[in-house]
């Protein structure tokens, strides 16, 4: 495949010649608003090389936040450092942190509400294990379960040190996500980076297929941005880059989307 | 009146409306506006006929290192970055607060102000400010940020660094996926202007067009018509009331595409060290507007950098600040003419040498008095606390430090009258008590420094310790030191009086003649011939 870019220094519209899908458009025919000034540096494909390359670490969710942080609360902390209920409020814990006799190190701000409907996270803090263990973050997470529906949200950066490398948790996620399950379907929106590549999800559908819909947008090297856009299809979409039509139709099998966020309420 | 420039080898003549500098005078001005510290002796001798070319010489002022450090001060005094506090600190990253929070604070502060005197000093396109994908770091950033060399150095650990020893800059950029947008994708620049979840960019996307187009937000005129539930509903106000228009109407959708530098939490280094790419797309859904640069739409951030470069405004606005700070004066609507032909030179090739270089060779640059289109301004400058710290090493061989830290920068910077980036933001244009009390004690030290060690100073290794003033050498001495420290020449009067006070030392100090030099010289360092430029 031969494609270039051509958008020299300027205002006019893009010329982009492709050598793409049999079911491709031709550009003369498409009307675009927006003219990028910032050219891609992945093809098609190797944009979706790179979404594909973050399904292995899963997809950020509260529940792993918030089960790190609770399960090393209750190994190392004590009334009076960082305090109660899964709390820092004892006078001791400040910014700088307080140490446990067992040596657990608890540092800045930590939050937790639980309610019968809803748990909550604020976590701008640290707590370090004595062999090296830690869970970081500075952020907000919120798990809500009310009338049948869902609700997960991850908002900031986080950071676990443990022995799951694997995890996207512990690759120091930068993430600004929102979950909504309600039954078999997901609605996703935000995005997240991990290992600097972020993708996001603008009203993406997860439904059974073919009923599915919204976009993937996935940040391409330059700056720029693909994006995705399935209407009733799990395969074929609409692909742009900057907003700019580079395919009508684009092919991509999205249920490999699937494992990361249909099971999601089973972590909990 | 339009200024013309002078580009030949000519010298203009002061007229019974204006006076001149003296060619001594003139080459002293722009020595310390370009380097920061006096000409030479043998600099002066080189101006001292009719036909100087003028234009020649600030170009080789210009070629000299300490160009790039002086244009950090003057990029720093518009841009703010160099403050003593950011809400991260130095134990943030493990490193030891009590030695570090001030090389710290530098280091982050002087980040973009360091690419910018690179760009200019290097001779690079000056749209390269805002669309390179480079910057500048030294080991104290490159061990914290995201960061990589671009001479393939490896990045030091925090527990190699050396607090006394973050000079060190070299090109570098960020590895975390942020736009190439110059010192807009600068952590130090993003740390002075925070924002927040209310704010949502909006202080950010300000700062952008008052010091990259000269278009000040908070400078619009503001209608007061403005609907009577408008702090009810804000959002919608934003969005449709005419008063809110005049500057949400461009302000929020440029701040919509900063969403990448959006911060959850403010005071949390793991925020606030790394780009956020996957909150670039937030900005539409967040603040409701499409993203764009003034009516044009933009996908991110890295457009932005592009549609500033190819602005007309940006480019006027880089000839007009020049022009402020090598004119002390803010631009009026009569330098119009003149503004706009030196962005016709600029433009041609963006050498922000070539901006200095028409200020410089500027008839108005030259006036001793103020100009005849603005009376009100004094055309004199204060030497700025850079400008004497590092006038006064060069010419003594001594530096105000202390534990490590260079007085001048750290405690007195304010006093001395210069800009501390949170509470003042101008530098001081008259001396005031405190100001002349600084520089009375780093005088009195930077004399009995040299004098003490004279192989660190070769002119105060020339004192006649043992002649009086009055004496050849003691009045040929009296004649460089006044020629190179006031760029003036002796004329019996100031030889009288100088003579005078030596004779008054000296019988004071009891016929100590090396205590009536030091007090002598002390004195002629704190005149104002001195401290004014």
């Amino acid at each position: 495949m031969i494609w270039f870019w051509l958008n020299p220094f300027g205002c006019q519209t893009s010329n982009v010649e492709s050598s793409v899908n049999e079911s491709t458009t031709p550009l003369e025919n498409l009307e675009v608003d927006v003219q990028s000034n910032v050219e891609a540096t992945f093809t098609p494909e190797e944009a979706f090389t790179a979404l594909e390359s973050l399904l292995p670490y899963g997809v950020p969710n509260p529940y792993e936040i918030l089960n790190a942080y609770m399960s090393l609360y209750d190994e190392g902390a004590t009334p009076t450092c960082p305090g109660t209920n899964y709390n820092f409020d004892s006078p001791e814990v400040d910014n700088s942190g307080c140490t446990t006799a067992e040596g657990y190190l608890f540092a800045g701000l930590g939050e937790v509400r639980l309610r019968e409907d809803e748990q909550d996270l604020h976590c701008d803090c640290r707590i370090v294990t004595p062999d090296g263990r830690m869970i970081r973050g500075a952020g907000n997470v919120i798990i809500s379960n009310r009338s049948n529906e869902i609700f997960l949200d991850v908002k900031g950066s986080f950071l676990r040190i443990s022995e799951d490398v694997d995890s996207w948790l512990n690759q120091l996620p930068s993430t600004n996500l929102t979950m909504r399950i309600y039954g078999d379907a997901v609605e996703v929106s935000g995005g997240y980076t991990v290992n600097g590549q972020a993708v996001y999800f603008e009203n993406f559908q997860m439904t059974s297929c073919p009923e599915r819909s919204g976009t993937i947008f996935i940040r391409d090297p330059s700056g720029g941005w693909w994006s995705w856009n399935l209407e009733g299809s799990c395969t074929t979409g609409q692909l742009s880059f900057q907003e700019e039509i580079i395919e009508v139709a684009y092919d991509w099998d999205s249920t490999a989307l699937d494992p990361l966020f249909i099971n999601l309420d089973a972590l909990q | 009146m339009i200024f013309t420039l002078v580009l030949a080898c000519t010298t203009p003549e002061s007229t019974p409306d204006t006076v001149l500098l003296s060619n001594s005078r003139l080459l002293r001005r722009m020595s310390l506006d370009i380097r920061g510290t006096l000409p030479s002796y043998e600099e002066y001798e080189q101006v001292q006929q009719n036909d100087v070319n003028w234009e020649s010489i600030a170009y080789e002022l210009m070629d000299d290192p300490n160009f790039e450090m002086q244009l950090v001060h003057r990029f720093g005094g518009l841009w703010h970055t160099r403050v003593d506090e950011f809400d991260i600190v130095a134990d943030d990253y493990d490193l030891n607060p009590v030695d570090w929070w001030f090389p710290f604070t530098r280091s982050v502060g002087e980040e973009p102000l360091r690419w910018m005197a690179y760009v200019a000093s290097h001779e690079l396109s000056w749209t390269q400010i805002v669309t390179s994908d480079t910057t500048m770091a030294n080991s104290v950033l490159a061990s914290i940020f995201p960061i990589e060399f671009i001479d393939g150095t490896s990045n030091p650990d925090t527990t190699e660094l050396d607090y006394r020893n973050i000079d060190d800059w070299k090109l570098a950029r960020y590895t975390d996926g942020r736009p190439p947008v110059g010192v807009l994708s600068t952590n130090g620049l993003w740390w002075r202007y925070p924002t927040d979840s209310f704010n949502m960019n909006r202080t950010r996307a300000s700062m952008m067009t008052r010091l990259l187009l000269c278009d000040d937000y908070l400078a619009r005129p503001i209608d007061f018509s403005a609907g009577t539930d408008i702090l009810e509903n804000t959002e919608d106000a934003i969005q449709n009331d005419p008063s809110c228009l005049t500057c949400h109407a461009s302000l929020d959708p440029l701040a919509a595409s900063m969403f990448g530098f959006w911060w959850v939490e403010r005071y949390n280094p793991l925020e606030a060290t790394y780009y956020h790419p996957e909150r670039e797309l937030m900005g539409e859904q967040m603040m409701n507007v499409q993203p764009s640069w003034f009516g044009q739409p933009v996908v991110g951030f890295a457009d932005v950098g592009q549609h500033i470069a190819n602005d007309t405004r940006f480019h006027q606005c880089t000839v007009r600040q020049a022009g402020e700070m090598l004119l002390n004066r803010p631009m009026s609507a009569t330098d119009f003419s003149l503004i706009q032909e030196i962005t016709a030179n600029f433009t041609t090739e963006f050498q922000y040498k070539k901006v200095w270089a028409d200020w410089l060779t500027s008839d108005e640059y030259r006036l001793a008095t103020a100009s005849i289109d603005h009376p009100d301004t004094r055309p004199d400058r204060q030497l700025t606390p850079f400008q004497i710290s590092t006038s006064l090493s060069k010419l003594t061989g001594f530096s105000w430090i202390q534990e490590d830290l260079d007085l001048m920068d750290v405690d007195f910077r304010t006093m001395a009258g210069g800009i501390d980036g949170y509470q003042t933001f101008e530098r001081q244009h008259f001396p005031n008590l405190s100001s002349t009390l600084v520089l009375q004690r780093l005088v009195q030290a930077s004399v009995s420094f040299a004098l003490t060690y004279p192989d660190e100073s070769p002119l105060f290794s020339e004192v006649p310790l043992n002649s009086t003033p009055d004496s050849d050498a003691g009045r040929a001495f009296l004649t460089k030191f006044r020629l190179i420290t006031h760029g003036k020449s002796t004329d019996p009067l100031w030889i009288e009086d100088t003579t005078l006070l030596w004779y008054q030392i000296l019988e004071a100090s009891r016929g100590d003649f090396p205590t009536a030099w030091e007090v002598t010289l002390t004195a002629i360092l704190q005149d104002a011939d001195f401290v004014r430029y």
